[in-house]
């Protein structure tokens, strides 16, 4: 991917500022401090990964100048070019345009970056100085993994993504310090067990509550024994006490007995049959007298009436009765005599509107021949529906043509838009695209292998010259030994001379032969130290020979292997170029190659199912097309049939009309109206006959009546010598009616009067007998009680009924007090102590046997009340569930507990699964990216360092010089890390680039702190590095320029004013050349004073 | 003289079930009250087929732990057999020993509780004619290594001969050891039926000569197998010393219903949804008129595997088919659905890839080779788990799970990556 240019609407200074043609390799951009260097790098990483939203995330770089706050990025694609728009605000402000003018997606664009982040990117394709001096940066979280993971699928950013995911579902399960499933369900477990174990406890109680149950059982049954004899003597004490005032009132009744006159015995209800007596005499007196005064009465009413008879000529009743029956019939045929006249005109007018309707020559006796019948109604019905039928299937068939007449056209049109839009190149045939796809499967897995075995190949290339310089090394530190000779000779010399000093002592000569005794000692000495020091030599001289041989089997070996896996690799890249060269890649196969072939593949197959499911829509309409013109005769057929039935039905309604007399313009529908009508008219003809009839009887009647009425009036004596007149005729015929019911009432009266007083004067006779014998039967009731009248009786009386009321009172009382205290002997006891009175004691024993029982109920009631919790208790916890409820719930919290945790365990072992291998990735694929950054950096600082090395645990990184001594990068001068830090961001970007696509380098004046020789060799290395990818360099120093220029003529230089927006035009390169020329001497000199203080400061270090 | 007689066993009365989660609260009272009602429809069933006796071959309560609730509901039961003549043997299994009826103080006239010290014979006559002898010994665990069948003798009594055990007899290893012995011991006891019980599967380990009958459980408690389908008890009909027929009884009133289901050829989940809707149906005709408690288990590999491995997605659906069934009657509850989908992903292929996920699965396999190196990954990864709250209430992760773990989180990551990757 190459930046192409960008257009900046409204950014920092920057406003409607438009850059094209950016071109592959070094680009530099010259500029003094403040034009704006800084801001278009973050132009394009805020274009490409979003800026930031507020303070504190980035500089936000408003508009200053105007314009809208962001722009756009025109990026040169495999595909063509492709364009990033992008504002700043909350909203959704991304737009891709695809080659080809087709929107992308935010997937399209990380696709393009290859899935690298803002973070990334910023570390390592685009920095200013101060993200360069920091390691730190390289060390940030997924940095590393990113970096050499990317292109890889499924890892880099994604398995970041997913882990990032996997925590997230850890998080919904289990989250420290805060509650979620887990903890949830265990808190709830817990609590659970809780209840559960005390259920299970309350449960184990049971027998102790049976047992409290039984003995409260117990007690209540002993208290209700000692209550049942307290209560004894209690109804013994109140038996008395309640017996003693029947027992006196008894023994008083029996004193007033003795004392009262002895009237024994006296009639039966005495007093009874005295009243009834007298009762009867009474009502006799009464009734008797009432009956003279009503018969008094009736005779007087009897006179009155014969007085009130009038004797006048009498009127032929049965004439005037018969004549006020009639009246009221009479009286209404005259009223209705007109309304007849009326309706017999009505009908008449009817029916001559009626039979003009049916026709000019229809009149009644044509009407009636008119046959209307249901069986002609019928007919009529049944031709209506052959002609409908007819004319439905005419209507059908030539709707149906029309239909498919349309549709055949459709068809046709479908067919030929097709058949013109399909391809005339067929698109290659699946099974070429399913080869292609198996070949681009395995030239990926051989790229992923080979790239391995080129790893492996450099690893062993570096162990083997390290090798070579420890066999050097071993071989430089042999050491020469004294011979043996030389080592015998002196002492031999040694012996030879003790001999002579021997010789002179025994001749005498002391002197000489202490002389040359101390000489013998001194040879013997040399002797023993130069044997000393030969077989140290010796020693040490084998563990070299030891050593080197080591060593040279140790460089055949991993020569041995390096060839190997040298000849593997020619093996693989001979098979990558093949199969690079079978899928028709030119050049060298990559992954971006191989990327390009499948989604070229992708479009192949997409192209093809497109070819195909169009070849086989134009198949399938052309069979439709023809299906469809079948359809089309079939319909015209049919349209043709139907309308041949349609005349042959017509011609059969005409005949058939003209047979029945009807007129021969009628439809169906109309013949059947006709018909209606004239059945309408006959029903009028009809009408009218008994309209007519109807007002003939009225006139009739009327005057037969009318004859009658005045004849009675001239036999009672009415308007004697003249006819009454009809309007007064029924007034006259009430009168005579009136008169003739009050004779006859009149009569009637006198006659009932003369029975009732018939009547009266037989049931006076009877109540005079009745009066005699209640007398008498009083007289007797006298003489029955022993007295003479009347006073006498009721003294008898009154003694007799006080006597019996005292017997009464006794036997009540007797019985009472036998009931109370039955039989027996007991009852003999109280009936003793009764008689002996003694109340107060009797009270007394009541009292103490009531407070006895009291307290026998209230002991009950509190044993009841612990039966009852008691077994209240048993009953509840017989009852109870809780055991079960509360274990099956414990039981469905572990359950879900487990599966929460398990859940819980294989989204965290996913997750560390994906970590631990982001790591092994790291460690196996860091030394490619270490040795080029170590080769890179070995060039910069002209050999002075040649290794770049991880430490130990992996997590930071050491410098091997031309010594072998390590350092860390904090004991580097800041030129020298600041060299090594942008050595090792080539080798990670070499590496990403051979993985996945190719990013621009963008640098902000990172070479500041280089001394000049470090500086013309970084400059050789970017010279190097960018022919084959696109670097963009941001400077304000025109030495760094002609450094440039000077390593590579052609490199191109822009230039930026502070006050706007760069020029981008080559013809001011020229002009920069010139300032460059005369700045870059000045720049020589500072860089040779800089040079100076790094070498001191290296010397120090080395000696350090 | 024909007669019929009942045998049931392992009716583990108000033990709470195991294996499954929360259920609704009107679901949760069912469950509860299942052993109790399925121990009265044994009762009925009995006086319904005019039974002469009930044999009851151990595990028939939980001991006191459990409450009271069985036990009386038991004894209600014994009685009304008692009422009706129907004698009823007992004997203890290795989950209730005699103690634990705490709340019986005497048993109903016609109930015979053996002991665990000697084989101990009972009669069965009905109106004077004697119609079996009865032998059983109840479980103790002084014995319980024994292989009490060896104590069964029939000796030279006439008529037709019941042993009833609670035992481990052939080749079931669901459950645990327990007075060990073999059908040949059981087949040299002379007895004509050997009432077993101990294993919750239904067995005829011999059907004739004599019959050895394992009935199962009365009530299926959890979704293990063994507890899944039709439960109850077996009506031995007898016609002098001969077993005529011997027919299982269903008396459970909750039944639980494993479903697999095959998503290979599912397109998404609505397609999975619609598939489960129709296995239930047929559950429910297959278990008319039982309260059902459903799991279904996804199996295969198809396009609806990355659907389900979403956070929530198995939970949400199961919610979802469950408010569906809200209110069916008998009550239907999807108990879970569990996701055995695997991923298209072929590991074998991913391994010979050379990529990220080709060296994701070699880290795996380097973990998971060793016990201690698997073992130490799962300790670094359970680092943040609430262990010591944790221990005792979840089963401990030993060498199988860890694996088996291993195993998912490898899919589960390969499925993820691919995910990340293909999007």
């Amino acid at each position: 991917m190459r930046l192409s240019g960008w257009y900046i609407d409204g950014y920092g200074i920057f406003h409607d500022y438009e850059m094209r043609d950016l071109r592959d390799g070094l680009t530099i951009f010259l500029g003094p401090n403040e034009a704006g260097k800084s801001t278009l790098l973050n132009f394009v990483s805020g274009v490409l990964f979003g800026f930031p939203q507020r303070r504190g995330h980035g500089p936000l770089f408003p508009p200053l100048n105007g314009g809208r706050h962001g722009g756009r990025l025109f990026l040169e694609c495999p595909d063509g070019e492709v364009v990033i728009a992008r504002e700043t605000g909350d909203r959704k402000t991304l737009r891709i345009t695809l080659p080809g003018g087709e929107e992308g997606t935010e997937d399209d664009l990380r696709r393009l970056v290859g899935y690298v982040d803002a973070a990334l990117y910023r570390t390592v394709f685009a920095f200013d100085l101060h993200d360069l001096h920091s390691f730190e940066t390289l060390k940030a979280e997924g940095i590393r993994d990113r970096i050499f993971s990317a292109g890889i699928a499924g890892a880099g950013a994604s398995a970041r993504q997913v882990i990032e995911a996997l925590k997230e579902r850890q998080a919904a399960l289990l989250r420290p310090r805060a509650r979620a499933l887990i903890t949830e369900l265990l808190d709830a477990l817990i609590e659970t067990q809780g209840k559960a174990a005390a259920a299970r406890a309350a449960a184990s109680e049971y027998p102790v509550l049976a047992a409290r149950e039984d003995a409260a059982a117990a007690e209540i049954a002993g208290l209700a024994r000692a209550r049942e004899e307290a209560e004894e003597r209690r109804r013994g004490a109140q038996a008395l006490v309640d017996l003693w005032p029947l027992w006196r009132e008894r023994a008083e009744a029996e004193a007033e007995l003795d004392r009262l006159e002895p009237v024994e015995h006296f009639p039966d209800d005495a007093a009874a049959r005295l009243a009834a007596v007298r009762a009867e005499v009474r009502s006799a007196v009464e009734r008797r007298e009432k009956l003279v005064a009503e018969r008094s009465a009736k005779e007087a009413r009897a006179r009155e009436l014969e007085s009130r008879r009038l004797r006048a000529p009498a009127p032929d009743t049965e004439r005037v009765e018969a004549c006020v029956r009639a009246m009221d019939v009479y009286l209404d045929r005259r009223a209705h005599l007109p309304e007849a006249e009326a309706a017999l005109s009505a009908v008449e007018d009817a029916l001559a509107k009626k039979l003009r309707m049916l026709g000019e020559d229809w009149d009644e006796a044509r009407v009636r021949r008119v046959d209307g019948s249901i069986p002609a109604q019928e007919t009529v019905r049944a031709h209506e529906a052959v002609l409908a039928e007819n004319d439905e299937r005419a209507n059908a068939a030539r709707r149906e043509l029309d239909a498919k007449t349309n549709e055949h056209r459709k068809a046709a049109g479908e067919r030929e838009r097709l058949a013109a839009s399909i391809e005339k190149t067929p698109p290659p045939e699946a099974a070429l695209l399913d080869a292609r796809e198996r070949a681009i499967r395995g030239l990926r897995a051989r790229l992923a292998e080979a790239g391995a075995e080129e790893s492996r190949v450099q690893a062993q290339e570096s162990a083997l010259k390290e090798s070579l310089r420890a066999l050097d090394a071993v071989r430089e530190a042999a050491s020469p030994a004294p011979s043996a000779a030389m080592v015998a000779s002196i002492a031999v010399m040694a012996l030879l001379v003790a001999a002579a000093g021997g010789w002179l002592l025994s001749i005498g000569k002391t002197v000489e032969a202490g002389f040359l005794g101390v000489f013998a000692l001194m040879f013997a000495a040399t002797s023993f130290l130069l044997w000393r020091y030969r077989r140290s030599v010796l020693a040490a001289e084998g563990t070299r020979v030891d050593r080197e041989l080591r060593a040279g089997a140790e460089c055949e070996e991993l020569a041995r292997v390096k060839i190997e896996c040298a000849a593997r690799l020619r093996t693989l890249r001979e098979a990558i170029a093949a199969d690079g060269a079978a899928l028709g890649i030119a050049g060298e196969a990559t992954f971006a190659a191989i990327e390009e072939q499948d989604a070229a593949l992708g479009r192949d197959r997409a192209a093809r199912a497109r070819f195909d499911a169009a070849q086989a829509q134009v198949r399938e309409i052309a069979a439709r097309e023809r299906e469809i013109e079948e359809d089309v005769k079939r319909h015209a057929a049919a349209l043709e049939g139907a309308a041949v039935a349609r005349k042959a039905a017509a011609a059969e309604w005409a005949r058939w009309k003209r047979e029945r007399d009807l007129p021969e313009a009628l439809m169906p529908r109309g013949t059947l109206d006709f018909f209606r009508d004239a059945a309408a008219a006959c029903d009028l003809i009809a009408a009218r006959d008994e309209a007519r009839r109807r007002r003939d009887g009225l006139v009739r009647e009327i005057a037969a009546w009318e004859e009658d009425a005045r004849a009675a009036c001239a036999a009672a004596g009415v308007e004697p010598g003249g006819e009454v007149p009809s309007e007064r005729l029924p007034e006259e015929i009430r009168a005579l009616a009136r008169r003739c019911r009050e004779d006859e009432e009149l009569g009637a009266q006198l006659a009932a009067l003369a029975a009732a007083i018939a009547e009266l004067d037989e049931k006076i006779e009877i109540e005079r007998g009745s009066c005699a014998r209640a007398e008498e039967e009083r007289d007797a009731l006298f003489a029955e009680g022993g007295a003479a009248d009347e006073a006498e009786f009721r003294t008898r009386l009154a003694a007799f009924q006080t006597r019996c009321e005292l017997k009464s009172r006794i036997a009540d009382r007797e019985r009472q007090i036998a009931e109370r205290l039955g039989a027996g002997p007991r009852a003999e006891a109280a009936r003793a102590a009764l008689a002996a009175g003694e109340v107060d004691r009797w009270q007394a024993a009541l009292e103490e046997a009531e407070e006895k029982i009291a307290a026998i109920e209230a002991e009950r009631d509190a044993a009841l009340g612990r039966a009852r919790d008691a077994e209240r208790a048993r009953r509840d916890l017989e009852a109870s569930a809780d055991v079960a409820a509360r274990e099956t719930e414990c039981a469905a919290y572990a359950m879900e507990l487990e599966h929460a945790v398990r859940s819980w365990r294989v989204a965290a072992a996913a997750a560390e699964l994906i970590e631990r291998t982001l790591e092994e990735f790291a460690r196996s694929r860091q030394p490619a990216v270490l040795a080029e950054a170590a080769e890179m950096f070995s060039v910069v600082t002209d050999g002075a360092y040649e290794k770049i090395m991880q430490t130990e645990d992996g997590t930071g990184l050491k410098v091997v010089d031309r010594r072998g001594a390590m350092k860390g990068p904090e004991a580097l001068s800041r030129g020298t890390a600041e060299q090594l830090y942008l050595c090792l961001r080539l080798g990670l970007i070499a590496e990403f680039g051979r993985r996945h696509v190719t990013l621009p380098l963008i640098m902000d004046d990172v070479l500041v702190n280089f001394d000049i020789e470090r500086a013309r060799a970084m400059a050789a290395v970017f010279d190097a590095f960018a022919r084959d990818r696109q670097v963009l360099l941001f400077t304000c120093h025109h030495e760094t320029v002609a450094l440039f220029q000077d390593m590579s003529p052609g490199t191109r230089v822009l230039r930026m004013d502070r006050a706007g927006p760069g020029r981008g035009e080559e013809a001011a390169e020229q002009a920069d050349e010139d300032a460059a020329a005369d700045a870059r001497e000045d720049a020589i000199e500072d860089a040779i004073e800089d040079a100076i203080e790094d070498a001191i400061e290296d010397a120090e270090e080395e000696r350090e | 003289m024909g007669f019929s007689f009942i045998h049931a066993a392992d009716m583990h009365l108000d033990t709470p079930f195991e294996g499954i989660a929360r259920v609704s609260p009107e679901i949760a009272s069912q469950l509860r009250d299942a052993s109790l009602d399925a121990f009265d429809g044994l009762v009925d069933c009995a006086i319904r087929n005019d039974a002469a006796f009930v044999l009851l071959a151990g595990d028939n309560y939980d001991g006191s732990v459990r409450g009271v609730r069985a036990q009386l509901r038991m004894l209600r039961g014994l009685e009304r057999l008692s009422a009706r003549g129907i004698k009823t043997f007992i004997i203890n299994g290795n989950h209730d020993p005699p103690e634990g009826w705490s709340a019986v103080k005497s048993w109903p006239e016609g109930v015979t509780v053996f002991g665990h010290e000697t084989v101990a014979s009972a009669a069965v006559e009905r109106g004077g004619v004697h119609l079996a002898t009865v032998h059983g010994i109840s479980f103790s665990q002084r014995t319980a290594g024994e292989n009490l069948a060896a104590r069964f003798t029939r000796a030279s009594a006439p008529g037709f001969h019941v042993g009833l055990l609670h035992c481990s007899a052939g080749a079931n290893t669901e459950h645990e050891s327990c007075c060990p012995t073999t059908v040949r011991d059981l087949q040299e006891a002379g007895m004509n039926y050997w009432a077993l019980g101990h294993v919750h599967k239904r067995e005829f380990l011999c059907e004739g000569g004599p019959w050895i009958v394992y009935p199962g459980n009365l009530q299926g408690r959890s979704p293990k197998p063994s507890e899944c389908g039709a439960k109850g008890a077996v009506v031995v009909e007898v016609d002098g010393s001969q077993v005529v027929r011997v027919e299982f009884a269903p008396l459970d009133r909750v039944r639980f219903a494993v479903s697999f289901v095959d998503v290979s050829t599912l397109a998404d989940l609505p397609a999975l949804r619609r598939m489960l809707v129709q296995r239930l149906e047929q559950l429910r005709k297959e278990h008319e008129g039982r309260g059902l408690l459903v799991r279904a288990v996804l199996r295969g590999r198809g396009g609806v595997h990355r659907d389900l491995i979403r956070l929530g997605a198995v939970e949400a659906l199961c919610e979802d088919l469950r408010g569906e069934c809200k209110g069916m009657e008998p009550f239907v509850w999807w108990e879970s659905i569990q996701d055995a989908t695997r991923s298209r992903i072929d590991v074998e292929q991913v391994r010979l890839r050379g990529d990220f996920l080709s060296e994701l699965v070699k880290v795996a396999e380097r973990i998971g080779a060793g016990e201690e190196s698997r073992a130490a990954f799962f300790r670094d990864v359970c680092a943040n788990l609430p262990a010591a709250r944790l221990q005792g209430r979840i089963p401990e992760l030993d060498g199988g799970a860890e694996a088996e773990e291993l195993e998912r989180a490898v899919m589960l990551a390969l499925e993820l990556l691919e995910e990340e990757s293909d999007s």
